[in-house]
């Protein structure tokens, strides 16, 4: 227990506001849902920390306003800030989103993962890491690196109480 | 009886039944006469004392049965005595002593064993057994033994004394089976209860401790019900039998703490609160700082949230004990010094109040509040100074909203210790008042403070709302005034903040207030309420300047606060009162104008509050429904009849459909809540209305507007009048199986309603008239009277018109649909007659156009309705009606359904494909229906038919089986995986919108291919072709059915094994990529849900 890198961090409120608002045409059949950074903060909000039974949004590591979606262009920006500065668990957080983005979104989308401009002393290796194809790649041939990734998205949900309403009780 | 005994004795070990034989003729001929006991002794003579082991222990286990099936009446207490000291004698011969025991045991039971022989049989058991060298079933029997010489004969056990407690404790020592431990506990309690058990406490406590932490894991097919948590129970209770045991359990207690298993330190920690009450605190007082070192490791350092509470559970327990401790000498009192270093450790961690460990460092600081009042007193005193000017110091939002947090963990536990506000505080002593009354005024300077200010941070105004409603509800905390600024600020909350969350908090504490002080916030909330709701619709839309919240908004807010009877009762005529002048506003005022109708969405909303009070009211039980039926109820039929009479018939809001669904939904909440002699004269009014058409018995009525008569079952009456026919549906459908219908001829009226319901073209009067006959013939065919009219007049009345071709297409339909209603009646109470209107209804499957009416007809044959025939309505439901009905129809729907297929030669047509299509559609109806079990024991020879419906156009019939197939996954694993090979590509499909572009191709390995519908190959071929028809059209597959689809797929990897799963992984987890881009975000979710599943499937055994 003692060798935790921020053994005590600060806790933070999961906003209400942060919540999806349901719209009356999320029902209709023919409206188009665009893909938005909501919808890919709800994607990564809930991975687990490395370090503590928290979630990423819960140690503010992850936060709605630092997320750009640009559905047309293809792109995603997600900027993610590590508890302190000198965490050695930064590259392995931004992996987990990484993956959790790889399995979730379409592949169109060109994803780009980065550290907040000046939240971590080495900031500028940890981005070119995560945003090297190999070696991303790379990492998850590692078994064991993969089962510690596999293990934070476990409790990865997309905050969604089944919201139309199953056929079976329909 | 010597022949009986030898054939006994000579039986085979395998000729079990001979042997029983003998036994029960023994037994038999011993009953007749008490010399017969004596024959039976000397000829067993021989056999007792012969040199085989084998034979003496059988001799003695024919004896012994004997005695313990025999009635005892039949033995005198002479006999009882010579044969007590006969067994007792005869311990010393081990082969033969499980079968001795047993016949002690049986003595022991009878009336004339005395209290001496009891010290006897024990003292011989304790002196010549060695209990731990016998079977399981011996050494049961021995605990069996004293646990009945306990319970009848401990006094004479007393004098025994610890003699016994010895002997006792040698027996059980080494004893290791669950079910002998089960009974050795009760034991070892009874024997501290009852004995003096001084001198071998040491020795009983090792061998009771000996067990700690249990560790048993019950067999697989554990045939005798005991688990791990029985044996912690147990041992728990013998531990925290005495304080004796306090000394030498305390020590190996703190160290099972520090045990690295979970289970052991909860089973510690648990066993440590337990004991803690018996131990007393001058036991517990020179461990008090380890306990406190022990459980502060599970508190901060907690790996779940149940192990964290049962710490502080426990944490609670000994600060409760410890305060009852007196103090010794000159040392402080006991809970001072437990208390010290807790509270030194707390404010430490709390210097940082926003860090992870503050938030266990306020639910400690609780804990040992609540413990107490001197505790509570001492925490109090110890920590709220700093705790405020902290809170003074900071300019922090975020540290100022967890100090907050710690300060309601102590409001918490105050209300835990010294009473909640309301009613019952009387019963409490006055002087037992909360310490945090010094610091009252500084609390709600803070709270208030916290909600009023405009930080953009929430949490901490939240916190202050929590901190003002949990003042409130402590018991004699806050001045009524003050009581009275905090509710101002929930309401002007509630009705001015802008931020949902607040808003919900604030209307939580309102709601929870209104029950413990409804005048408070009735006086002040209410009228601010509805002060807010438009009187008129031409108010809803200007006023775009002041934001205002919308009706919907208001009402909600109505809808939670007004539930207490006394709020309700001032709601009611506010509610009509808006209601009121929105009719006439939209009528011009003299209810016949036509400028316009009023849109019904926020009258509909304002009825929809009253409906939803009430509805929560029955379900709280409350009592003042019932006098609602005479005025709310009758209101509200005037307001919806008298427009439809006036004489241009103009638009009026309370004509809408809207409108008459919600007041007969209030209507019926408020009938089917009252008891029969009400119902009766209300039914009664209300037939003097609907029936005779008289209104000038209702209140406000006005002879001048009605220039038209009332005839709403009428099939030529004005379209608003038949309209209102719901409203009389909802009161007969309401009504209990007693309320008789004011007719004398109940056959007549039922002929007259069909007669209107099939030739009526207003399809909303069909239903209620429907609806009506359908109760009536459920309810009212009391000994099957009805049954005559039904197959001579009524069912054939239908028929003809259902079968008439010349008849229009909807005069068809409006016939078979009431004719679905009346076979739903007749199904429900197991009536023949419905079987036989249900097997009609199979017939008209192949009748062009009626067969879809008549398929969709099984959803109303054996759906659930909201309403109608339930339960709640007092409906004849007879046991088992579902399933009957399932194996009515089943063997006819699939039979069915092959005929159709098999009989068009050349091919599927598209005529015949329709016929199959209605076959599975009345199919998934009826398999929607029925209970679970059924369904799985059914469901093999289905299977075939369920994937072909997933290959028609119809999306809700997908949708159905779909569901149907992820809610058996879980329960017929093999079966659904066998059928893999087939399902997962159709459901692939199915997650498409076009479905047609799906790539999947059966998996390459070659052993997992399953191809098990061998049986019926006609199905298969019809399958491909149909396919192969719909794959080229544009198959739409709705949202719904991607949906179903999806999670579907996900039920599958959750449920099935891996290996079944494995050829598919690649296939899945390759098709559902472009499903994460489909348009509907809600597909997208489940997508990404089903996706994870499937991600994570891993052959590895992980917990």
């Amino acid at each position: 227990m003692s060798t935790l890198i921020n053994a005590n961090p600060t806790i933070y409120e999961s906003k209400a506001s942060n919540v999806r608002v349901l719209r009356s045409d999320d029902d209709d059949d023919d409206a188009f849902d665009a893909i938005d950074s909501q919808e890919v903060f709800d994607l990564i909000r809930s991975i687990s920390d490395p370090e503590h039974p928290l979630s990423l949004e819960q140690l503010n590591v992850t936060q709605l306003e630092h997320i750009q979606v640009d559905d047309d262009g293809n792109r995603v920006l997600v900027e993610f800030t590590p508890t302190i500065p000198h965490c050695s668990m930064a590259t392995l957080i931004g992996l987990c989103i990484r993956v959790r983005l790889l399995r979730c979104l379409p592949s169109r989308f060109k994803v780009d993962i980065s550290v907040r401009k000046g939240t971590h002393q080495s900031e500028h290796a940890v981005n070119k890491q995560l945003n090297d194809k190999e070696r991303v790649a790379a990492a998850l041939e590692n078994s064991h690196l993969l089962e510690v990734v596999n293990q934070c998205l476990a409790t990865a949900n997309n905050g969604l109480a089944p919201s139309l309403a199953s056929p079976a009780a329909a | 009886m010597d022949r009986l005994i030898s054939t006994f004795i000579l039986s085979q070990t395998d000729s079990q039944e001979q042997a029983d034989a003998a036994i029960n003729d023994i037994v038999n001929d011993v009953g007749t006469s008490p010399m017969k006991l004596l024959l039976l002794v000397q000829g067993l003579g021989e056999y007792l004392t012969s040199e085989e082991a084998f034979v003496r222990s059988k001799a003695t286990a024919l004896l012994s049965t004997t005695l313990a099936t025999l009635d005892q009446s039949k033995v005198n207490a002479n006999a009882v005595g010579v044969l007590v000291d006969f067994y007792c004698d005869r311990l010393t011969d081990q082969a033969c002593v499980p079968e001795l025991l047993k016949g002690l045991l049986a003595l022991s039971k009878y009336d004339k064993f005395t209290g001496d022989d009891c010290i006897k049989a024990c003292k011989a058991v304790l002196a010549l057994v060695n209990v731990q060298t016998y079977q399981q079933t011996a050494r049961h029997t021995v605990f069996l033994f004293f646990d009945q010489a306990i319970r009848q004969y401990l006094k004479s056990m007393q004098t025994l004394g610890s003699e016994f407690v010895f002997g006792f404790i040698q027996c059980l020592d080494g004893e290791k089976d669950p079910r002998n431990l089960m009974l050795a506990f009760t034991l070892i309690k009874e024997i501290i209860q009852n004995f003096d058990i001084a001198q071998h406490v040491e020795d009983l406590f090792e061998v009771t401790f000996c067990y700690f932490p249990i560790t048993f894991r019950p067999p697989p097919d554990d045939p005798y019900g005991i688990t791990a948590d029985h044996l912690k129970v147990g041992l728990r209770e013998c531990l925290a039998a005495t304080p004796y045991f306090a000394k030498f359990a305390l020590p190996l207690l703190l160290e099972k703490l520090s045990s690295s298993s979970g289970s052991a330190k909860k089973d510690s920690m648990e066993t440590i609160a337990a004991c803690a009450p018996v131990y007393g605190s001058s036991a517990l007082e020179p461990y008090s700082e380890e306990l406190w070192n022990g459980l502060r490791n599970e508190i901060f350092h907690a790996t779940n949230d149940d192990l964290e509470q049962i710490a502080l559970n426990t944490l609670q327990v000994i600060a409760t004990e410890l305060s009852v401790g007196v103090s010794m000498g000159s040392n402080s009192d006991p809970i001072e010094k437990f208390l010290r270093p807790i509270l030194s450790d707390c404010m430490a961690q709390l210097e940082k109040p926003e860090l992870k460990l503050a938030k266990p460092s306020g639910r400690i600081l609780k804990s040992c509040a609540m413990a107490s009042d001197p505790a509570c007193t001492a925490v109090t005193s110890a920590t709220i100074p700093t705790l405020l000017s902290q809170y003074t110091s900071s300019d922090q939002s975020t540290r100022k909203k967890a100090l907050l947090d710690v300060l309601l963990d102590f409001l918490d536990a105050s209300r835990t210790l010294y009473g909640t506000a309301g009613p019952k505080e009387t019963e409490r002593d006055n002087d037992f008042i909360t310490p945090l009354l010094t610091f009252k005024d500084r609390f709600f300077e803070i709270f208030t403070n916290a909600v009023l200010s405009s930080n953009e941070y929430n949490a901490l105004r939240l916190a202050g709302i929590k901190g003002l409603h949990a003042m409130i509800l402590l018991r004699e905390f806050l001045s009524e005034t003050e009581i009275s600024y905090a509710v101002q600020y929930f309401v002007r909350i509630v009705l001015e903040d802008p931020d949902i969350e607040m808003q919900n908090e604030a209307l939580k504490s309102l709601t929870s207030l209104a029950n413990i002080m409804p005048s408070t916030v009735g006086a002040m909330a209410l009228p601010e309420l509805f002060e807010q709701l438009p009187d008129t619709p031409s108010e809803m839309e200007i006023d775009t300047v002041i934001p205002r919240r919308t009706p919907q908004y208001i009402l909600n807010a109505v809808t939670k606060i007004a539930l207490e009877p006394s709020l309700f009762a001032a709601v009611v005529p506010q509610v009509l009162e808006k209601l009121g002048k929105l009719a006439r506003s939209g009528s011009n005022g003299n209810g016949d104008g036509d400028d316009g109708v009023v849109d019904p969405a926020y009258p509909i909303a304002l009825l929809t509050s009253l409906l939803d009070l009430l509805r929560a009211k029955a379900e709280l039980k409350h009592e003042d429904l019932p006098k609602y039926l005479d005025y709310l109820v009758p209101h509200l039929l005037g307001m919806c009849i008298f427009p439809t009479v006036t004489e241009r018939d103009g638009p009026n809001v309370m004509k809408s459909h809207g409108i008459l669904e919600v007041v007969g939904g209030i209507t019926r909440v408020i009938m089917i809540h009252v008891d029969t002699a009400v119902q009766k004269t209300f039914v009664q009014a209300i037939f003097n209305i609907f029936v005779m058409g008289n209104l000038s018995v209702m209140a406000n009525y006005d002879q001048n507007r009605e220039k038209v008569p009332f005839t709403p079952l009428s099939a030529t009456a004005r379209e608003s009048q038949q309209n209102t026919a719901t409203l009389l549906a909802t009161v007969i459908t309401g009504c209990r199986q007693e309320t008789a219908l004011p007719v004398d001829d109940l056959e007549a009226l039922t002929e007259a309603l069909v007669n209107v319901a099939v030739t009526t073209p207003n399809a909303y009067q069909r239903q209620a008239l429907s609806e009506i006959v359908a109760t009536i013939v459920n309810k009212y065919n009391k000994g099957n009277c009805l049954n005559n009219f039904l197959t001579t007049k009524l069912i054939p009345r239908l028929q003809q018109t259902i079968q008439d071709e010349s008849a229009v297409y909807e005069a068809r339909e409006a016939a078979l649909t009431t004719y679905s209603w009346l076979a739903k009646a007749l199904v429900l109470s197991v009536n023949s007659i419905g079987y036989e209107m249900a097997g009609e209804m199979m017939k008209l499957f192949n009748v062009p156009r009626m067969g879809r009416v008549a398929a969709d007809g099984f959803r109303i044959v054996i759906g659930e309705q909201a309403d109608i025939l339930t339960k709640e309505t007092f409906a004849v439901r007879r046991l088992l009606y579902k399933q009957r009905f399932f194996n009515y129809c089943t063997p006819v729907l699939v039979q069915g359904f092959v005929g159709s297929s098999s009989s068009s030669s050349p091919g599927p047509s598209s005529s015949s494909n329709e016929v199959r299509h209605h076959f599975l559609v009345a199919l998934s109806h009826v398999l929607r229906n029925i209970p679970k079990p059924i369904l799985l024991t059914e469901l093999p020879p289905l299977l075939p038919l369920l994937v072909h419906s997933l290959s028609f156009p119809d999306p809700e019939l997908k949708a159905s089986t779909i569901g149907t197939f992820q809610s058996v996954t879980k329960e017929a694993k093999e079966l659904i995986a066998e059928h893999l090979g087939t399902l997962v590509p159709l459901l692939l499909q199915l997650t498409l919108p076009t479905g047609a572009a799906a790539t999947s191709t059966p998996p390459a390995s070659g052993t997992a291919t399953p191809t098990t519908v061998g049986s019926t190959p006609t199905l298969m071929t019809g399958i491909t072709a149909t396919t192969t028809t719909s794959g080229a059209g544009a198959t739409l597959n709705t949202m719904k059915v991607r949906v179903a689809a999806l999670q579907c797929l996900g039920e599958l990897a959750k449920d099935l094994p891996f290996t079944a799963l494995v050829p598919y992984k690649q296939q899945v987890l390759k098709d559902l990529e472009r499903v994460l881009d489909d348009k509907k975000r809600f597909v997208r979710r489940e997508a990404v849900e089903c996706r994870s599943l499937w991600f994570a499937l891993s052959g590895n055994v992980s917990a």
